[in-house]
């Protein structure tokens, strides 16, 4: 074969690869030039034909084809590669708007997320958590909290009785006779709940709600660190600081008791709608635990003090994301729950 | 409860100061005000009228062509009122043209039937001043031609107190309480009350009191040469601001006394009283027979019971003690002679009754907190001083007959002055406390152990200040709680124990929101009876409640189950496909009286739009695998139920399509949960769609009670594993658990390592596939084909002998 020949199969074999538009196409290119009967690959045989001495010199021309061939072939996937890397960055039409598809995920309820946050905030201070009983005794709910039958008082509790004389609490309270009785003091515990008051339903009235009651019992309790501790937990639960006031308020299991007002967050006190102009939102109630309390529970009021507070769970809940009715919270509709993800 | 500013200050000057401005303070030192109103605003240009001359329109029934003197001059206007016709030479009051009433309505000049009518004659309500609008208002001893505010004293500002926020203090349950507060607040004087009455020698009256517990003090007086008449324009204008409206000078006048003072008080016509042989009135307060009855001034018949306590003549009860009068011996337009009862009453009795025959009344309202039995002889004398100013006739022709208990002396209380700052956590010194409680009406005297001995005021002294405490609260409060510097509490050192219970009951809330993706949901703790009912549940074994709000919850949920049921079939008519859970307590009855058992429970129900019931179950099961691995594992079986009769006594579980969670209690196999699809029968009535509905319901606290062992690490394996895949042709009322059961013994070898089923296909004619992936591994070395062979052929003839299975492939 000659020289010329081999340049002839060359240029023509590198002809079919510039060809090549596709990578198909080049692979295609690759097996008839390169393949187990290729035309290039075939060039070797034609070795037999060629006089002995020439034959080194016969063996490095092919070579060289086959050389250039696949070099050839390699420069030509690498200019299809970049051309799809540019063809891709130069698109367009990759609509990135279109709504993702989730995992199938399910919802954590509202008064859930919030009561773990308090709860966690809590924890951190270095509280117990504890979880009492829903239906109670009149001893527990009433009387060990200086609640007399026959009090007042008790028509602020409009209460659930059961036919054997027990009772659905009416506040997460009777916790602080169960804590005091069985928490070595001193301590600090709260104990968020259901309770349940015997009231007709409406946008702001349930029968059912949620509370969460707070104690702390320590050999001297004063009225300062009852507004230190509410100072620092209202802030811990907004995560913002607050100014708070304290200010009268009766609850008979207290003495002194108090409203705990905090300063109108939307405002900053200035007065606006939300506080009905008063720059104060009423948050919950506290006060120093009753001596006579202390005493049903067990505890010598001359050894040991303590304060207590009880907020509304399912108020916070329905002031931190603006719903207006608070039959949702118990309404277990997945139009309402969905959109607390 | 209604505190008017006008009233105030007939007790403390206040002259000068912002009724909202003290309200605040009032809400920062005493107790919560709901709200403060101005009344009577703007009402300068209505002015007072005579009118002159009433006629009837011809061709309208209903309008008067009225002719007033306005003062100055006569004008002509057009009334619908009816109670004009009557009206000629009475006072009215006139929003002339210019005018604009409180409800935004401007007043023009009309023409009204062809006749002009130059302003409007207005009612109460009208003007902003009450409910009042049967007619136009109607003024009595007032001048016409006078700007209505100069007249009467309309403009005022009313606290409405928050009730709960004065439970505990009967003394502020008046005018005069409030206004002995206001006055330490603003640093005024309190004026003391009018100076009493001339009272009769006639011995026309005798009281007797069988029971002075129930009955602290009750006194009584005759007045006689009563006209009874519309009460004055200023105390009409001071009871409408709190809410009451006027009726006759001598029922205003209790009511009066009863704002102010706090102390109710009755008036009968003693022409319906009856008297004994010597014209002597015989009152004898008494416990009621329950035989007894009596009609209220409501015209109610009320039936009465020995817990009750009643007002008797010498023949008859004739009030319900502290709550309400009787009918009969109501005072009436022509009552001359009024027996006056100042009364002091058990709080227990009267609330008691009062909540038994659900008639609450001003008077149950404040006898129900225990009043100051020095109230009523104050009361009584004040009722005949304003009255004898606006009646003057009137002569109390008795003494004030009074017969008490005898009254407590004033309680000391021993007061360390140290212990008030230690209390409050600032330094309050000795003679700050000494002022401040001698402002409020104690009495204060130095010990020489430097002790305070302070005796406490009457009207403090029945439930509210009785200890220590109570002398703290007084102090602090009118220090003002925001003059106390916050001071962090001392570090409690004890770490508290994690409260592991909760951080558990959080794990599962996270796996199944998140990891099993249910909703989380909260329902009531009563069961809804209407859902039990359609599902043929039998109700027992519930805590039955004695008051309901509805007949629908009348009963505790034993079970999460139903009420899940019921937001499912909700939920299901806008999604096919979802789940819900619920964490929180069930009711479990032990006995009478005695608290029930009361388990955290987690509860989860699946909707699926598929007929694919057993995929269902499967898929619930996977969840309920999933939060028991959540919960660390705890060893929690599943036993499967079919045929048995088990614990799954609902008619809503399904009998052949559920199973237990069994666990070992401390030895004893307890049944912890179960999991069914809902009963055929429950299937037709619960409307879900095309879905079906699976649930699952645990017991939390059971679980949990039994820690379960630390989770261990396993070495990874240093040789590979070989695989077996094995299908077998059953029985299809063999358990795949069972098979599975009978590969692991047949192959009694530990080289099996895993044995997991992959495939269960029904075939017909009581057969079954079942295909199992078996995986066999050495620690030691690889294993051959013939050993895995081996095994897997001692389990093939293990199966067919014990489960007549056939093997179908492997
Ligand atoms: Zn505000």
């Amino acid at each position: 074969m000659e020289q010329s020949q081999l340049e002839e199969v060359k240029s023509a074999a590198l002809a079919q690869v510039m060809a090549a538009e596709d990578e198909s196409a080049l692979r295609d290119a690759e097996v008839a030039l390169l393949g187990k009967k290729g035309t290039v690959s075939l060039l070797s045989r034609g070795i037999s034909q060629v006089p002995p001495k020439e034959r080194g010199a016969f063996g490095r021309a092919v070579n060289d084809v086959k050389k250039a061939v696949v070099e050839a072939l390699t420069h030509a996937r690498e200019g299809l590669r970049e051309a799809a890397i540019q063809s891709e960055l130069d698109d367009r039409s990759f609509d990135v708007t279109l709504p993702g598809i989730r995992p199938t995920g399910g919802t954590m309820h509202p008064l859930s997320q919030v009561q773990e946050r308090l709860e966690e905030t809590f924890i951190a201070m270095g509280y117990h958590v504890l979880d009492y009983l829903e239906v109670e005794d009149e001893f527990h709910n009433f009387e060990a909290l200086n609640i007399p039958a026959d009090h007042p008082a008790r028509d602020m509790h409009d209460t659930f009785w059961t036919k054997d004389r027990l009772l659905l609490r009416t506040h997460t309270s009777p916790g602080q006779i169960r804590a005091m009785r069985t928490l070595e003091p001193p301590f600090r515990a709260v104990f968020p709940g259901k309770v349940f008051r015997y009231e007709a339903i409406d946008a702001s009235h349930e029968h059912t709600f949620h509370q969460l009651e707070g104690l702390m019992i320590d050999r001297h309790v004063s009225v300062a660190h009852l507004n230190s501790s509410m100072q620092i937990m209202l802030s811990q639960i907004f995560g913002q600081e607050l100014t708070i006031r304290l200010r009268p308020g009766y609850f008979p299991f207290v003495e002194p008791g108090f409203e705990c007002d905090v300063q109108c967050m939307i405002c900053g006190g200035a007065g606006c709608r939300v506080c009905k102009h008063s720059g104060w939102v009423e948050f919950l109630g506290c006060g120093l635990v009753h001596p006579n309390v202390l005493r049903s529970a067990g505890l010598d009021p001359d050894e040991w003090q303590g304060w207590a507070f009880g907020l509304g769970l399912s108020r916070l809940v329905m002031m931190q994301y603006g719903i207006d009715d608070i039959r949702h919270i118990m309404g277990g509709d997945l139009r309402f729950l969905r959109q607390f993800a | 409860m209604f505190i008017s500013w006008n009233w105030l200050n007939r007790h403390v000057d206040l002259s000068g100061l912002d009724p909202h401005e003290v309200g605040q303070l009032f809400t920062l030192k005493v107790a919560e005000l709901d709200g403060i109103h101005d009344i009577g605003e703007g009402l300068e240009a209505i002015r007072t009228v005579r009118i002159e001359s009433v006629e009837p329109v011809e061709g309208a029934k209903k309008l008067s062509r009225v002719v007033v003197f306005d003062g100055e001059g006569e004008r002509q206007i057009v009334c619908g009122a009816p109670n004009v016709r009557a009206a000629q030479g009475r006072v009215a009051v006139l929003a002339p043209p210019g005018a604009t009433l409180p409800n935004g309505l401007e007043i023009r000049e009309a023409e009204i039937r062809g006749i002009a009518s130059a302003g409007m004659l207005a009612s109460q309500k009208e003007l902003g001043l009450s409910d009042e609008h049967a007619g136009i208002w109607l003024l009595n001893g007032i001048e016409p031609g006078m700007s209505l505010p100069d007249a009467i004293p309309v403009q005022d500002v009313v606290w409405e107190v928050d009730n709960k926020a004065i439970t505990h203090r009967p003394d502020l349950w008046g005018h005069y309480g409030i206004a002995r507060e206001v006055a330490v607040l603003t640093e005024r004087s309190l004026r003391p009350l009018e100076p009493r009455v001339t009272l009769g020698h006639e011995e026309r009256v005798t009281v007797s009191v069988q029971d002075l517990v129930r009955c602290p003090r009750y006194t009584a007086l005759l007045i006689e040469d009563v006209d009874v008449k519309p009460s004055p324009e200023w105390l009409q204008a001071l009871l409408r601001a709190t809410g009451v409206r006027p009726i006759s000078n001598v029922v205003d006048l209790t009511n009066f006394v009863m704002l102010d003072l706090g102390n109710p008080m009755h008036a009968f016509d003693t022409r319906y009283l009856a008297t004994n042989g010597a014209d002597q009135i015989e009152i004898t307060v008494r416990a009621a027979d329950s035989a007894e009855s009596i009609t209220t001034l409501d015209g109610v018949i009320r039936d009465l019971y020995d817990e009750d306590l009643l007002i008797c003549d010498s023949e008859k009860p004739v009030a319900l003690a502290g709550i309400m009068g009787g009918a009969d011996s109501e005072i009436r337009s022509d009552t001359t002679s009024v027996l006056l009862e100042a009364a002091t009453f058990q709080s227990r009795t009267v609330r008691r009754t009062s909540a038994r025959l659900g008639l609450r009344t001003d008077s149950s309202a404040r006898f129900e907190k225990t009043l100051d039995p020095y109230l009523p002889e104050k009361a009584a004398h004040h009722f005949c001083v304003e009255l004898q100013k606006i009646c003057p006739k009137a002569t109390v022709v008795t003494p004030l007959v009074d017969i008490s208990s005898a009254l407590p002396a004033p309680k000391p209380i021993h007061l360390d002055p140290k212990l008030v700052s230690s209390r409050l956590g600032v330094d309050i010194s000795v003679g700050h406390i000494r002022e401040t409680l001698t402002k409020l009406g104690f009495v204060v005297q130095d010990r020489s152990d430097g002790y305070l001995l302070v005796q406490v005021p009457s009207w403090r002294a029945t439930k509210d200040v009785a200890i220590v405490e109570d002398l703290i609260e007084e102090i602090g409060r009118l220090v003002g709680y925001s003059n106390i510097p916050p001071q962090a509490p001392s570090v409690v050192v004890k770490a508290p124990e994690l409260p592991i219970a909760k951080l558990q009951e959080r794990q599962a809330r996270r796996y199944l929101s998140f990891g099993a993706g249910l909703h989380e949901v909260m329902s009531y703790g009563f069961t809804w009876r209407p859902m039990l009912d359609r599902l043929g549940a039998d109700p027992s074994g519930r805590i039955e409640m004695d008051n309901t709000i509805s007949a629908e919850l009348d009963r505790m949920r034993r079970f999460l189950i139903p009420n899940l049921l019921n937001f499912a079939e909700k939920n299901a008519r806008y999604e096919s496909d979802f789940g819900l859970y619920e964490i929180g307590r069930v009711f479990q009855p032990i006995a009478p009286g005695v608290l029930p058992e009361q388990p955290r429970c987690a509860g989860g129900i699946l909707v699926r739009r598929t007929d694919d019931h057993e995929r269902l179950f499967r898929e619930l099961r996977g969840v309920v695998e999933g939060l028991m691995d959540a919960l660390g594992r705890p060893a929690v079986r599943l036993e499967s139920t079919r045929g048995e009769d088990i614990g799954l006594r609902e008619a809503w579980m399904h009998p052949s399509r559920s199973a237990q969670f069994i666990m070992d209690v401390a030895g004893t196999r307890t049944e912890v949960g179960f999991i069914s699809l809902l009963h055929p029968r429950a299937r037709d009535v619960i409307d879900t769609g095309k879905s079906s509905v699976a649930f699952f319901e645990v017991d939390l606290d059971l679980i949990l009670s039994i820690a379960s062992g630390p989770q261990k690490y396993e070495p990874l394996p240093k040789y590979p594993a070989s695989t077996f895949d094995v299908s077998f042709e059953v029985s299809d009322t063999t358990s795949s658990a069972d098979v599975q059961a009978a590969i692991v013994e047949g192959a009694g070898s530990e080289l099996l390592r895993a044995c997991e089923l992959f495939g269960n296909y029904y075939l017909g004619d009581g057969k079954k596939s079942v295909s199992f992936h078996l995986t066999f591994r050495r620690d030691d070395g690889t294993l051959t084909d013939e050993q895995v062979h081996d095994i897997v052929n001692r389990s093939v003839a293990h199966l067919s002998a014990s489960l007549g299975a056939v093997l179908r492939g492997g």
